[in-house]
C-alpha cells in the first residue's frame, strides 16, 4: 500500500477511518456510561462503606453498624423488608395474571393497548402525587371512605388505616402491579403457541403444560421481576413519607431523617443504615442469582 | 396405522374463506402431502385434523369414527411444527418422553422408548442436550422422535423443513421418508415446496384457494395436471392458447397440431396447451423440413442449470416457450438464432382455458 497515489490512498483510507470511528463510538458511549455509574453508584457506595465505619472524629468504629442490630433498627429493617416482600409478591401475582390475560388472543386489541399504556404511566406514578391521590380517595375524609361510610361500611371503624402498614401495601400496589405488567409482558410474548399445542397433541392438558413447560420457562423471569419489585418498594421514600410521616418505621425514611437533621442529625448512622440497605439488596440479588441458576439451568449460558 | 377421511370441511376467518368443501380420503400407512402456495389453506386443514382448529362445517373421520368434536389431546396424533416447538426447558430425552410421561407410562418403558426413538433419528448422543444446544435439523429430528414416541395413529408434519438450510432439508426429507417406511404410520406432510412434495409422497393433494385441485400420485400430478393452477404450480410449463378444431386436433394461431389430450373436448373450445420443457425440442431451420407439430421462433436466453440448460424461445405470436437441453447441445442454439420448435404431442396437456384463474 506504500505505492498508492495520493488520490487512491485517500480513497482507500476512508473505510479504515470509518471503521475506526465505528469502533470508537461504542467505546465512547459505554465509557461515558461506566463513568456515570462509577460517579453516582460506585463512588457513593464506597463512601457509605467508609463513612459507616468512621466516627465523627475520623477514627474506625463499629458503633453505628452495631446499632443496626438494636431492637428499633432491626424492626425498621424487618418492616421495610416485609412491606417490600408483600407488595412484590402481590404485585408479581396480580401483574402476571393481568399481563397473561391481556396477552391472550381473545383479548380485544383496544383493551390490550389501554392496559399497556396505563401500566406505563402508573408504574411511574409515585411520591407525593400518589400519596395525595390515595389520601383524597381512602384517607379518613377520602371520597371512597365517605361513600362507603354512607353505604354503612366504616372501613376505619373496622381497623383499616391508609397510614398503616396495610395502607402502604395498598398504595404501593398502585405502581407495583403495573410495573410487573410492563416487565413480564416480553416474557409472556416469548411463550410460543407451538409449545402449548405440542403439549396438547402429545396427550397433555392445560395443567400438564403449565406444570412442565409454562411455569418452568417463566420462573426465571418471574424471580427477576420479584427482585426488581422488592428493590423498588425497599427504596421508596416519598410515597411512605407523605402518607405516614414516619408512623411506620421504614429504612429510607430513617436515613432521610438522620441525613437531613429532621429530629436528630447523625450522618454516620445514616451511612450505616444505607450500608444495611445495600447488604439487604445484595443478599436478595445473591438469592436471585442462585435461584435463577437453578430454575433457568436450561437457558443459554 | 389409521384411515383418515376429510369430508367437505369449510373454514372461514371473518370474511376470508380459507377452506371450501375440502375432502380427502387417505389410505392406511401412506404419506400424503398437502401442497400449495401460502394462504391456500393447507396448514389450516392440518390443524383441523389435529384438533387445533375447529371446522365451520364438515367432518374428520378416523377409522370411520367422527373425531371432529374431539379435543387434540384425545386424538393420538403426533405433530411436528415448522420450528421452535421443542420445550426449551427440557433436554432432548425429556422432550421425547413428555408424551409418554403425561400418558402415565412407567419410567422403565419410557426410557426404553426414548432411547429407541433417539436412536431412530440418530441422536442418541444428544439425549441430554437442551434445544438451544442443537442445530435446527437436530431439533426437528427430536421433534419427530417426540411425535412418534406416543405411537400416534397419524403423524402430522407442518412444514417441518421450511426453517432449515437447503442441504439439511434434503437430508431430513430423506430421513422422514425412511422413518415413515420403518414405522408405517399414516403421515400428512404440509409444504409449499413442490420438489419436497414430489420426492417424499405416496400421493399429493394440491390445494388452491381453500380447495383440493388434484389428489393423485406425484407422477400423475406432474404428467397430467388436472387444472391450469396445478399445471402452472407444479414444475415449469410453457402455456400456449389454442382452440379445439376437431377430436385430438387444436389450432394455435393459424397452425393446426395433433393434441391427443384434447380428444374429449368439443370443437371450438378455447384451451391452453401446457408443455414441459423436457418435452420440447429445438431444431435448426436451415434446410430442414417443416415439423409436424412445431413453430418457428427466436432463441432469447439461456439459463445454465448444470447438466441441463433451459433455452427460452420467443415464438412468432409473442409467446415464450422453454426447452431443457443437455448443456452441450444448448450451445447449438445461440441467442438470436432462428429455430424450429417441436414437442411431444402425446405429452402435451390440454385444459379448457375457461377454468384458468
Amino acid at each position: 500500500m506504500t505505492d498508492l497515489t495520493s488520490a487512491g490512498g485517500a480513497l482507500r483510507r476512508r473505510p479504515k477511518q470509518r471503521a475506526g470511528l465505528a469502533g470508537a463510538l461504542p467505546v465512547f458511549f459505554i465509557g461515558l456510561f461506566f463513568i456515570y455509574v462509577l460517579a453516582f453508584l460506585g463512588g457513593p457506595a464506597l463512601s457509605i462503606l467508609f463513612q459507616a465505619f468512621r466516627s465523627s472524629t475520623g477514627h474506625f468504629t463499629t458503633q453505628y453498624v452495631d446499632q443496626l442490630f438494636g431492637h428499633y433498627y432491626a424492626k425498621t429493617y424487618a418492616t421495610t423488608a416485609a412491606l417490600s416482600a408483600v407488595t412484590a409478591l402481590i404485585g408479581v401475582v396480580a401483574g402476571l395474571l393481568t399481563a397473561y390475560q391481556i396477552q391472550r388472543q381473545s383479548t380485544p386489541g383496544w383493551l390490550r393497548n389501554a392496559v399497556n399504556s396505563f401500566s406505563g404511566v402508573a408504574a411511574n406514578f409515585a411520591g407525593i402525587p400518589l400519596a395525595f391521590a390515595f389520601i383524597s380517595t381512602l384517607g379518613t375524609q377520602g371520597m371512597l371512605t365517605l361513600w362507603l361510610k354512607a353505604a354503612g361500611i366504616d372501613i376505619y371503624g373496622a381497623g383499616f388505616s391508609l397510614f398503616s402498614f396495610w395502607g402502604l401495601v395498598l398504595t404501593y400496589l398502585y405502581f407495583q402491579i403495573p410495573l410487573m405488567v410492563i416487565i413480564i409482558t416480553p416474557a409472556l410474548q416469548g411463550m410460543r403457541r407451538e409449545w402449548r399445542e405440542a403439549a396438547m397433541g402429545l396427550g397433555g392438558n392445560g395443567w400438564h403444560y403449565w406444570r412442565h413447560v409454562g411455569i418452568p420457562i417463566l420462573t426465571p423471569s418471574v424471580l427477576a421481576s420479584f427482585i426488581l419489585l422488592f428493590g423498588n418498594a425497599f427504596a421508596s421514600y416519598a410515597t411512605p413519607y407523605a402518607l405516614t410521616s414516619g408512623l411506620v418505621p421504614l429504612v429510607p425514611i430513617e436515613i432521610g431523617n438522620l441525613m437531613s437533621g429532621n429530629v436528630i442529625a447523625d450522618p454516620q448512622l445514616g451511612n450505616a443504615l444505607s450500608l444495611g440497605m445495600i447488604v439487604v439488596m445484595g443478599a436478595a440479588m445473591t438469592l436471585y442469582t442462585l435461584l435463577q441458576r437453578w430454575t433457568g439451568r436450561w437457558q443459554k449460558r | 396405522m389409521a384411515r383418515l377421511e376429510i369430508r367437505d370441511v369449510n373454514k372461514s376467518y371473518g370474511v376470508q374463506h380459507v377452506l371450501r368443501d375440502a375432502g380427502l380420503q387417505f389410505i392406511e400407512g401412506e404419506l400424503v402431502t398437502l401442497l400449495g402456495p401460502s394462504g391456500c389453506g393447507k396448514t389450516t386443514l392440518l390443524r383441523i385434523i389435529a384438533g387445533l382448529e375447529t371446522a365451520d362445517s364438515g367432518a374428520v373421520l378416523l377409522d370411520g369414527t367422527d373425531i371432529t368434536p374431539m379435543p387434540p389431546n384425545k386424538r393420538n396424533m403426533g405433530m411436528v411444527f415448522q420450528a421452535y416447538s421443542l420445550f426449551p426447558n427440557m433436554s432432548a430425552a425429556d422432550n421425547v418422553a413428555f408424551g409418554l410421561h403425561v400418558r402415565g407410562a412407567e419410567k422403565g418403558g419410557r426410557q426404553h422408548r426414548v432411547g429407541e426413538l433417539l436412536d431412530m433419528v440418530g441422536l442418541s448422543a444428544f439425549a441430554q442436550k437442551y434445544p438451544h444446544q442443537l442445530s435446527g435439523g437436530q431439533q426437528q429430528r427430536v421433534a419427530l422422535a417426540r411425535a412418534l414416541a406416543i405411537r400416534p395413529d397419524l403423524l402430522l408434519l407442518d412444514e417441518p423443513l421450511s426453517a432449515l438450510d437447503a442441504r439439511v432439508r434434503v437430508q431430513l426429507r430423506d430421513e422422514i421418508r425412511r422413518i415413515h417406511e420403518e414405522t408405517g404410520v399414516t403421515t400428512i406432510f404440509v409444504t409449499h415446496d413442490q420438489e419436497e412434495a414430489l420426492s417424499i409422497s405416496d400421493r399429493v393433494a394440491v390445494m388452491n384457494r381453500g380447495q383440493i385441485d388434484q389428489f393423485d400420485s406425484p407422477h400423475a400430478i406432474y404428467q397430467r395436471p388436472a387444472t391450469p393452477f396445478v399445471a402452472g404450480f407444479i414444475g415449469v410449463s410453457s402455456c400456449l392458447s389454442a382452440t379445439v378444431v376437431e377430436a385430438g386436433m387444436v389450432r394455435v394461431e393459424a397452425e393446426t397440431f395433433a393434441a391427443p389430450a384434447a380428444r374429449g373436448l368439443a370443437a371450438g373450445t378455447a384451451v391452453s396447451i401446457y408443455l414441459r420443457p423436457e418435452d420440447v425440442r429445438l431444431r435448426a431451420t436451415a434446410g430442414a423440413p417443416q415439423p409436424t407439430a412445431g413453430r418457428r421462433g427466436t432463441v432469447r436466453t439461456h439459463t445454465f442449470m448444470g447438466a441441463l440448460t433451459r433455452v427460452t424461445v420467443r415464438l412468432a405470436n409473442g409467446s415464450d416457450i422453454f426447452a431443457d437441453l443437455a448443456t452441450p447441445e444448448a450451445g447449438d442454439f445461440p441467442a438470436g438464432a432462428e429455430i424450429a420448435v417441436d414437442w411431444n404431442a402425446d405429452r402435451a396437456q390440454v385444459l379448457p382455458a375457461a377454468r384458468e384463474g
